[in-house]
């Protein structure tokens, strides 16, 4: 009996896996596939503001010459502890069409255990690493339910960054708090997600529920290492001569 | 060695716990209520009870849960499982429960699922946004086709009066607008009784500056209220309104008629109106703007009217929205038959004189007006408005005058009996143009602005007077005495013309500094002539005596500079113009020319400070040289009224006036409650006053002079608390007005010394629900006055009580009363109260599936006591009338209100 702690343990474990064996069965790990669609007509118009009337012109352009929506792949891979977002590089789009909300900058670990995130964020040809707390979010959940991928998913309302409203869905067999981006904090994990005001969606194509190691979930490492607030700033201060258009991509930038 | 250890680990526990703070948990277990198995896995969710955010989550283990490292405060608990139905209780964490224990909670499966909605997203009724208070309408429950006027009702802090006057937080609101653009001119009428109230998203209010202040970009520290009443995006492309026909007893009829077709980029809208019924209240907002002698001809409550107006208003952007372009005619006429007496207590520094006098007068007015706003961008940095309005009236009225003073031991001192005939023609024309452009730098921009306004009018009036003056004894004074029958034609031509230039030039990030300088430059002409009655009966013998024929010039400039700072939490600013005016009055008549000049200077100085999202303060200063009129320091001659004479002072020097005030707010949207404090103070150094002389005769001779040494000031101070009791729907909004103020004026050359406190408590109670809503206000006032000349204090107390009801029955039937109890307290002056109580109440029945068809039998006034009896002090009178007003009357309307939204090309958010 040199090491109690661990042998009651042990007990526990066996124990509750006796006793809970009818129970549903809870994936705490996977990978799975997002696919993410921007409406490219709202996006492009948001730039048009009143002070900067001259983007209506690429606006008019875009319309007549390209897709209304765009689609954009990643990954989300998760265990209980961590989970690591990871985009696929798609098709670029011309740089005067170009909205911070249309481009896939981030990749983010989270790490649920300690409450904290590894971000790499792309801001033009700069690498930042973000390492900071889980970005706060206020959920709101509903009892309204969807099946996504499989899944059966229950709505919550949320509120980022103060002003940006978030609707998403998450499972509830998945008992890990993470999501696409850095949109995080529910009790299960999002499998579709939409922030209807800036005109995207993420939505889970394909749930694989496989053990996956502490390996395989690396925190980026590349980039000038800031926490959010110096973040803000440094977006903030590049920004602020733009106008209403600058406004709109610090938010874009900042998600 | 065993037990030191475990005192030491004790020992630091206990230490611990005394340090840290109280960890506050919830501990439970969850079990199927069908299998009695524990069930592993299932989802905890603590949300905060207030607004459902959630706090923290865990999931069961083995069945039972513990979360800890809570906060302390009001709880929800929410357990989900797949399949199962969700569970929730509510519990309190605080420091006598700092864990909460709730035992075995049951899972029901869904097919067993029930039915209470666990969670309602609370919908946040106010928010502050700079100084800006702005409503989110789907708080407040209002009935089907119910207008803004009964959204507005409901509005913590807002009040709309009898008269249809609104007052938010105690001031009066002077401009409405739709999503930011003006509807029919900015008359508040055409949109809180004709804009539904299911099309608004959300009330703004907030403090506007001035037009002028606007244009100028000149700080003058007056402030507009405004409301702004943003729609919905749904409700922006449609069609709505409302036609209803009444009849009533005493031949009394109302009818009115409201179309609009909205669409995101154009507003058509038309109203017709007509009835006898008194509520004339659309259009009120004109009498201000065309100003003249409109506003003599206007309805104030007194004596009988017959309206009958209408209007046009169109708003449109085009050219993706760089044009756009808002227009409004309107026209309308208004006959008012008015019968009354009145006796009036005139203090003299010996005793006083009192007048009676009885009138009767008949007048019509016709008026019409286009105005119209068209603003263009020029490119992406500059744009150009150009503003128009025309207008022209056409008056006229017949009246009767009777008066009559005694003196103080009961002797008839004179007696006046007039007869006045006139009509009244004027035009009025009104050209802006305003040119904005942003410089490269950001913040830098440069504007000018200028304007030109001409405004004639003619008019014609025939006056007889018969005015009899008695002696000590009351026997006639034949010496003095005098009849007059004159004909006096009159024409007025006036022409402004203000022009400026403003440059905004960025120092820093948050600093500004505002140079501008503008002139101005007008000119009237007066021309009013007398006609005695000839021997062959033709008014063609010219009275000198009582012609008038002036020609006045003003011309100023004005330099100008502001420094502003402006930040996410202060905003403040200092600014300061300094100019000068001439002016030249000169007699055509006599000859003589009075030419002066002064200089005007006026310092201006705000702050605003945000502590939180919740609670702002601000501060402001505003002083002003008052330069004085041309009619204080040369009058006209007149003699329509002999017993009440104004002399000029060529003596007269500018006054300076200075106002202070102090506003704090803070608002819990939480809790929705929130309190206002407002204070404001002004003096006036050197102040113009108005002085008396009353003679032996009874005649009153009134002259302006410079106060030396006292400052005329008033204060105000309001401060409102409003929020729910616990547990409650009902809202509470108590508030407290104190307000005084010190007035002079010399009576028969002796100072005369006048100081008003006036202590209000208000408190309105409301309640209401979409079939129901009940509103009570109960006002208490004492007011004190002390004055060095008068022998009659006249403090006085008052009470009033306004209540509100509405219920709607089965079969579509509904029932409402608006109560308003009136008392005044007898005092010194009158040893009598007055109590008066006004009762309206109405039955009605709903027709078709919206409810949109109406039939309602309204009975006005049901105890008959609208007497038109009123009671009015000023500094040295007292004066009680009763006029002819429109008495108990019942009305039975016929309403429809019809609305069709079109469905919007993209969805709203979910």
């Amino acid at each position: 009996m040199k090491n109690p702690v661990k042998t009651i343990l042990l007990f526990v474990m066996l124990h509750s896996n006796l006793a809970f064996a009818q129970n549903k069965q809870f994936v705490t790990s996977g990978v799975i596939e997002f696919e993410k669609t921007q409406n490219m007509f709202a996006i492009i118009k948001n730039k048009v503001t009143t002070d900067n009337a001259g983007n209506k012109a690429y606006y008019e352009q875009y319309l007549k010459s390209e897709p209304q929506f765009l689609t954009y792949k990643s990954t989300l891979i998760f265990n209980v502890n961590s989970s690591l977002f990871t985009p696929i590089p798609g098709k670029s789009i011309q740089w005067y069409y170009d909205a911070p909300i249309a481009d896939q900058l981030n990749t983010v670990y989270s790490d649920f255990s300690r409450g904290t995130t590894t971000t790499q964020k792309e801001f033009y040809e700069r690498t930042y690493l973000i390492k900071d707390t889980l970005r706060k979010i206020k959920w709101k959940i509903t009892d309204e339910t969807q099946t996504v991928a499989g899944y059966n998913c229950r709505r919550a309302n949320g509120l980022v960054l103060d002003s940006v409203y978030v609707v998403a869905f998450y499972a509830e067999d998945i008992h890990v708090p993470s999501g696409p981006e850095s949109f995080t904090g529910l009790p299960g994990i999002i499998l579709k997600l939409s922030l209807p005001h800036e005109h995207v969606i993420w939505v889970a194509t394909k749930v694989t529920p496989v053990a996956v190691g502490e390996k395989e979930l690396v925190p980026p490492k590349k980039g000038i290492v800031v926490d959010y607030k110096q973040m803000l700033k440094v977006l903030t201060d590049a920004q602020s001569r733009w106008g209403q258009v600058g406004r709109y991509f610090i938010r874009g930038f900042f998600l | 060695m065993l037990n030191r250890i475990t005192i030491i680990i004790i020992y630091c526990l206990c230490s611990l716990t005394a340090v840290a703070q109280v960890n506050y948990t919830v501990t439970g277990s969850v079990t199927d209520t069908t299998t009695k198995q524990k069930v592993d896995g299932a989802t905890i969710v603590i949300l905060n009870a207030k607004d459902s955010i959630i706090q923290k989550f865990t999931y069961t283990n083995k069945g039972v849960f513990k979360v800890d490292n809570l906060k302390p405060g009001k709880f929800l608990l929410v357990v989900t499982y797949p399949d199962y139905a969700d569970y929730s209780a509510d519990f309190t964490l605080d420091a006598a429960h700092p864990s909460k224990e709730f035992g075995d909670l049951s899972l029901i499966l869904k097919a067993r699922l029930l039915n209470e909605v666990i969670i309602k997203a609370k919908v946040i009724p106010i928010k502050l946004k700079g100084d800006t208070t702005e409503f989110n309408a789907a708080a407040y429950a209002t009935q089907k086709n119910a207008k803004v006027e009964d959204l507005l009702k409901l509005l913590p802090g807002m009040r709309i009066n009898q008269s249809g006057v609104i007052l938010f937080q105690g001031e009066q609101v002077q401009k409405m607008l739709v999503d930011g653009e003006e509807f029919f001119g900015d008359d508040p009428a055409l949109i809180t009784k004709n804009v539904r109230a299911d099309m608004v998203s959300k009330i703004q209010v907030y403090d506007d500056k001035t037009e002028q202040a606007k244009k100028s970009g000149l700080d003058d520290g007056q402030k507009v209220k405004t409301i702004n009443v943003v729609l919905r995006e749904d409700k922006k492309r449609g069609v709505f309104g409302k036609a209803d026909a009444g009849m009533g007893t005493d031949k009394r009829y109302a009818g009115q008629l409201m179309a609009n077709k909205f669409s995101p980029k154009e507003k058509i809208a038309v109203y017709g109106n007509t009835g006898n019924t008194g509520n004339v209240g659309l259009g009120g907002g004109d009498n201000s703007k065309y100003g003249g002698g409109f506003n003599s001809y206007a309805f104030n409550g007194v004596g009988i009217p017959v309206a009958r107006d209408g209007g046009v208003h169109y708003d449109g952007k085009w050219n993706k929205d760089k044009q756009s372009l808002n227009a409004t005619y309107k026209l309308g006429g208004l006959n008012i038959d008015r019968q009354g007496t009145s006796q009036s207590k005139i203090t003299l520094p010996d005793g006083f004189n009192t007048t009676s006098s009885n009138s009767t007068s008949h007048s019509h007015s016709f008026r019409q007006s286009l105005d119209a706003q068209f603003n263009t961008k020029l490119d992406s940095l500059s744009t150009l408005g150009i503003a128009t309005s025309n207008a022209t009236s056409n008056a006229s009225s017949v009246s009767d005058n009777n008066t009559t003073t005694v003196r103080g031991n009961g002797v008839i001192l004179n007696n006046n009996v007039t007869h006045n005939s006139s009509d009244y023609r004027n035009k009025n024309s009104y050209l802006s143009v305003d040119y904005h452009r942003s410089l490269k730098k950001p913040g830098r921009s440069f504007s000018t602005y200028g304007d030109i306004s001409l405004n004639n009018t003619k008019s014609g009036s025939y006056l007889k007077s018969d005015l009899n003056y008695y002696d000590d004894n009351g026997n006639l004074d034949n010496t003095h005495s005098s009849k007059t029958d004159q004909y006096k034609p009159a024409n007025t031509d006036s022409r402004y013309l203000y022009g400026n230039f403003l440059y905004t030039e960025p120092l820093a990030k948050h600093l500004a500094i505002s140079f501008s300088m503008n002139f101005s430059d007008s000119k009237n002409s007066y021309n009013q002539q007398s006609f005695n009655k000839s021997a062959a009966g033709a008014y063609d013998v010219p009275d000198l005596l009582y012609s008038n024929d002036y020609t006045t010039t003003t011309t100023a400039h004005n330099y100008y500079m502001a420094l502003r700072y402006n930040s996410e939490k202060i905003n403040t600013g200092f600014s300061g113009s300094l100019g000068s005016s001439k002016q030249k009055q000169t007699d055509n008549l006599f000859d003589t020319v009075l030419a002066r000049k002064f200089t005007v200077f006026s310092p201006h100085a705000d702050f605003f400070y945000r502590f939180s999202k919740a609670a702002t303060i601000n501060f402001g200063y505003n002083g002003q040289t008052q330069t004085p009129s041309f009619y204080q320091i040369q009058p006209l001659r007149q003699n329509n009224d002999l017993l009440n004479i104004t002399i000029g002072n060529p003596l007269l020097k500018p006054s300076f006036s200075n106002a202070f005030n102090f506003f704090y707010r803070v608002y819990q949207a939480i809790n929705d409650q929130g309190v206002n404090l407002r204070a404001n103070y002004n003096f006036t150094s050197n102040a113009i006053v108005n002085n008396r002389m009353t003679d032996s005769a009874g005649v009153n001779t009134y002259q302006y002079s410079n106060l030396n040494g006292k400052h005329p000031n008033n204060w105000n101070t309001y401060l409102e608390v409003y929020g729910h009791p616990k547990g409650s729907k009902l809202l509470l909004l108590p508030n407290i007005s104190i307000s005084g103020n010190s007035s002079y004026n010399l009576i028969n050359k002796k100072l005369s010394e006048n100081r008003n406190i006036s202590y209000e408590a208000d408190l309105p109670i409301r309640l209401g629900a979409t079939n129901y809503s009940y509103s009570v206000n109960i006002t208490a006032s004492i007011t004190k006055n002390k004055t060095n000349l008068q022998q009659l204090a006249n403090d006085y107390k008052g009470y009033q009580i306004d209540f509100h009801q509405y219920n709607k029955l089965p079969f579509n039937f509904f029932i409402g009363t608006d109560g308003n109890y009136n008392y005044s307290a007898p005092n010194r002056v009158y040893p009598t109260a007055i109590s008066k109580f006004l009762l309206k109440a109405y039955l009605g029945k709903a027709f078709l599936k919206e409810e949109n068809l109406k039939i309602t039998l309204t009975g006005n006034d049901l105890l008959n006591q609208n007497t038109g009896y009123n009671r009015k002090s000023t500094s040295d009178s007292f004066t009680e009338s009763r006029d002819m007003v429109i008495k108990r009357f019942f009305l039975l309307t016929v309403t429809w209100d019809f609305s069709k939204f079109g469905t919007l090309a993209q969805p709203q958010k979910p």
